[in-house]
């Protein structure tokens, strides 16, 4: 049976999942570099190793409001193709695999948020996970 | 063949390809400059033995890979330069041109090849043409009757016999040697006291039926018959390797030695002293062929023939004057004995020193050494601290010391990477000569390129991009600038137009300037059109070098008749703008009936450049010192608004000023100071002020992209990191000022 691994993580008291291929590290708040004139939901450029890389406020992206950072504050560095960018949540919660049976299509009436940017919906028992789609999130309008 | 080949080697061909590609390539451009070379000095016999020889590496190449198009046209071209060489036939134009063709087809093939494609460019006609000029005036070569009956005694050493081989035979010969099989002398003695000789002999020949075909029989089947020869030779068709055919033979009873040799075809014995001379060394080197096939194991289908070719190349057989040849064997000794892969050609040793490195793996490296630098000023600040706190303490001193020589090193070390990323501009050079000629061509106009400077390095990157305005330029010097040569001789000047590309360092940049002897810029001729174009105002007061960049505007054409050279009104300012993407600028000088001379100016590397950090609010932000003009410290109460835009007096001009914290929407401050500092940048011939808080100083920084995402933001050029591992923005000081252009 086909199974996925996801990373999940917490914004506000939503939870949502990535796919565990595209998550390169996990990393905390580095000092991020506002880049003027850019996307608003692009809250800067931070330094990864001598690489330049775009962080995106995911907070933002979906139209909820800011928070100040806290301690479980992360970044996630995904790649997608063969870019690299980094989206900020409020906590990384945990890694877990979910069958992809148990995997619904975006309803129709999104969450709150743009459903382009929602790959499907998660069951595990009583919680609901968010799926993302990621190439969405870096531009992709 | 190359379908199945992929197949089965998979991972494996797919490395050899890239080698293949590379060096194919190579060998192409090689060919394309030494024709074009040949065009201008005729028959130099050194020319054209390098140019047989990248045509016969490119064939050898390309019939390991099993590119048959690739083989069958290089192949021709490989006999036609063989005829030049040996002066069978002079340099025509029309050589010249559909060798040309040649080497274009092949480059259109190897690009199918780097897709992965199947070759589906046509070659025939190209192949047809080729041995047209081979045939046309060929002389019979194969067929001269005069040395028949030398071979007594030479079985020894080997010498190629005359087979005095019929029309047809002759024929039969060139044809095999064109479609590249392999044509041995196959040497055979008898046993003592053999009887039946002439029966060995057709015996010999039929077992050989069945391998490839058998030629020429010498002596005769009746001399055989009567005479008493110790021996006969075969003349064979034969793409089996020698140790078959040997193997074969010998087991014909009382048939104790045979020699195989590859048959030299077209290049027929004559009795001359210094010929005999020159069969010896050629024997030599065959067997130095078999050696290095046997040595190296390569089984392609490179024919040991081939490679004897290759071999003997530095020992030419006809076109050498006589006492030329009588110094080839000395030289030829050290040659024969030194591996046979040196043996090849002269110009392996100049190559040896150079390694082909993936920029991948390049820029990884630079980016490891910038981190490197990042690392150790941190390293430095914890020695300074550490420092404070423990001021007595000589392990202290000694770390600072350490640190202080590892900087030096790491210095060095990122100096000497960075010109790892250095190359000559020679190789965008290279490809201008055919490109001239061509265009000459075809408008009718005789045009001489004449490259200088050719060793100058600058960043690959730059080199990479800075093809295709150099291109452009060019093209239109050839078109706009350089007259007809009846117009030319007309003007009193040399009917031969000159146009010299030159490049060198200038400091910090490098400038690259294309100069023509041409009529120069019509400047009125510009003027009127750009007013007509409404592009400037009639009245306008316009320096001449005003006038002549008016050719940089957008929808600026003067050519009469639109040519599919030049022309169209895109070319200029085209080439402006990518030199501006590139932090470049272009200037022209001309004058009247003297020509026109573009000057291009280029930062030597677009991976590392000085900047002068500059402190808006909270930020920081990089400016480029190459455009910075100066820096001053201006009253708040001297900058006056004119028009919505702030502007302050400078020297008597009025300089237009951009606050960054309002630019960048920076939260505004809460307490203003009184004096703020400006820093002046310009580009081109355009000014602009930056409203900075604070200058922090001038440091050298590494360009980082800031990746597809973020790339077009106004303003911003891309990011670099600094000491304290932050990322900075880099200004972009052409879009910024563009910007304030606009709103004007």
């Amino acid at each position: 049976m086909a199974e996925e691994q996801l990373v999940t993580f917490s914004l506000g008291s939503e939870e949502f999942g990535v796919d565990i291929m595209s998550v390169q590290e996990i990393i905390r708040i580095p000092p991020i570099t506002r880049v003027p004139k850019a996307p608003d939901y692009v809250e800067g450029v931070i330094n990864l190793r001598g690489n330049v890389i775009p962080v995106i406020s995911l907070r933002t992206r979906f139209g909820m409001t800011r928070v100040e950072e806290t301690d479980l504050s992360r970044i996630i560095v995904l790649q997608v193709q063969t870019k690299v960018f980094g989206i900020r949540v409020d906590a990384v919660t945990e890694v877990l695999r979910i069958d992809s049976e148990a995997i619904e299509p975006p309803p129709s009436i999104a969450l709150g948020m743009d459903s382009q940017f929602i790959r499907g919906v998660g069951k595990i028992g009583e919680r609901l996970l968010i799926l993302l789609a990621l190439d969405q999130i870096m531009g992709g309008e | 063949m190359n379908q199945s080949n992929d197949n089965n080697m998979g991972v494996d061909l797919g490395e050899f390809l890239e080698f293949y590609l590379l060096d194919s390539s190579e060998q192409i451009e090689r060919l394309g400059a030494g024709l074009l070379q040949l065009e201008k000095e005729g028959g130099n016999i050194g020319l054209i033995n390098d140019l047989f020889r990248s045509a016969h590496s490119l064939k050898g190449a390309s019939g390991t890979m099993g590119f048959t198009p690739i083989v069958a046209m290089t192949h021709a071209a490989e006999d036609l330069l063989d005829r030049l060489r040996q002066g069978k036939i002079e340099v025509s134009l029309e050589m010249i041109d559909i060798l040309l063709a040649v080497t274009d087809r092949v480059k259109a093939m190897l690009v199918k090849v780097e897709q992965r494609q199947e070759i589906s460019v046509g070659y025939e006609d190209l192949v047809i043409s080729l041995k047209g000029l081979i045939n046309g005036e060929k002389p019979v070569i194969l067929a001269t009757p005069q040395f028949s009956q030398g071979q007594e005694g030479a079985m020894a050493k080997f010498v190629p016999l005359n087979f005095s081989l019929s029309q047809d035979e002759g024929e039969k010969l060139n044809n095999a040697h064109m479609m590249g099989h392999g044509i041995y002398q196959v040497d055979v003695k008898f046993a003592s006291g053999t009887l039946m000789k002439a029966v060995r002999a057709v015996m010999a020949t039929q077992r050989l039926e069945g391998m490839g075909s058998v030629i020429k029989i010498l002596p005769s089947l009746e001399d055989l018959e009567v005479g008493d020869a110790e021996g006969f030779s075969l003349l064979v068709l034969s793409d089996e390797p020698n140790e078959e055919i040997r193997r074969e033979l010998l087991e014909i009873s009382e048939l104790v030695e045979v020699d195989i040799h590859p048959y030299p075809v077209g290049e027929g014995v004559e009795e001359t002293e210094a010929n005999e001379r020159e069969v010896e060394v050629k024997g030599e080197s065959v067997t130095d062929s078999e050696r290095f096939i046997e040595t190296t194991g390569v089984k392609s289908e490179i024919t040991s023939e081939e490679i004897a070719d290759v071999l003997t190349e530095s020992k030419i057989f006809k076109p050498l004057p006589i006492q030329k040849i009588a110094v080839v064997p000395k030289v030829v000794v050290p040659v024969s004995t030194a591996p046979a892969t040196e043996a090849v050609s002269g110009e392996s040793n100049a190559q040896v020193h150079t390694i082909r490195v993936d920029t991948v793996r390049m820029d990884n490296l630079i980016n490891l050494v910038g981190e490197m630098v990042i690392t150790r000023t941190r390293l430095v600040q914890i020695g300074l601290d550490l420092k404070i706190q423990y001021s007595t303490d000589n392990m202290v001193n000694s770390l600072n010391e350490a640190n202080v020589y590892l900087g030096r090193l790491m210095n060095d070390l990122q100096e000497s990477v960075m010109r790892l990323r250095m190359v000559a501009i020679g190789t965008v050079f290279n490809r201008f000569p055919r490109l001239v000629r061509d265009l000459a061509k075809k408008t009718g106009k005789e045009i001489e390129l004449v490259l200088k400077g050719e060793d100058t390095e600058l960043d690959k990157t730059v080199v990479e991009l800075i093809g295709d305005p150099l291109m452009h330029l060019i093209r239109n010097s050839v078109d706009h600038g350089i007259e007809s040569p009846e117009e030319r001789l007309a003007s009193g000047k040399p009917q031969l137009g000159t146009i010299t590309l030159d490049a060198y360092h200038e400091g910090n940049h490098i400038a690259i300037v294309i100069s023509d002897d041409g009529a120069g810029l019509d400047l009125e001729k510009i003027r009127s059109i750009a007013v007509s174009k409404g592009l400037v105002g009639e009245r306008e007061e316009l320096t001449e070098n005003d006038i002549s960049n008016l050719i940089f505007l957008p929808g600026f054409s003067t050519a009469e008749k639109v040519t599919d050279i030049s022309g169209r009104g895109v070319g200029m300012d085209v080439v402006k703008k990518a030199l501006n993407n590139l932090g470049g600028m272009v200037d022209i000088a001309t004058r009247k009936g003297k020509g026109t001379t573009f000057t291009i100016r280029l930062p030597l590397t677009l991976a590392i450049i000085q900047a002068l950090l500059v402190e808006v609010g909270d930020e920081i932000y990089a400016v480029p010192l190459s455009s910075v003009l100066e820096t001053l410290l201006v009253e708040r109460t001297d900058i006056k608004t004119v028009g919505g835009l702030p502007m302050v007096q400078l020297r008597g001009n009025t300089l237009p000023l951009i606050s960054l914290q309002e630019k960048f929407d920076l939260p505004v401050p809460e307490t203003a100071n009184e004096e703020v500092y400006v820093v002046v940048v310009g580009f081109g011939d355009k000014a602009l002020g930056l409203i900075v808080d604070e200058l922090r100083g001038q440091q050298e920084v590494v360009i980082k992209s800031l990746g597809d995402f973020l790339n077009n933001l106004p303003g911003i050029a891309g990011a670099t990191i600094l000491g304290d591992g932050k990322v900075t923005l880099i200004l972009d000081i052409g879009s910024l000022i563009q910007d304030i252009l606009v709103k004007r």
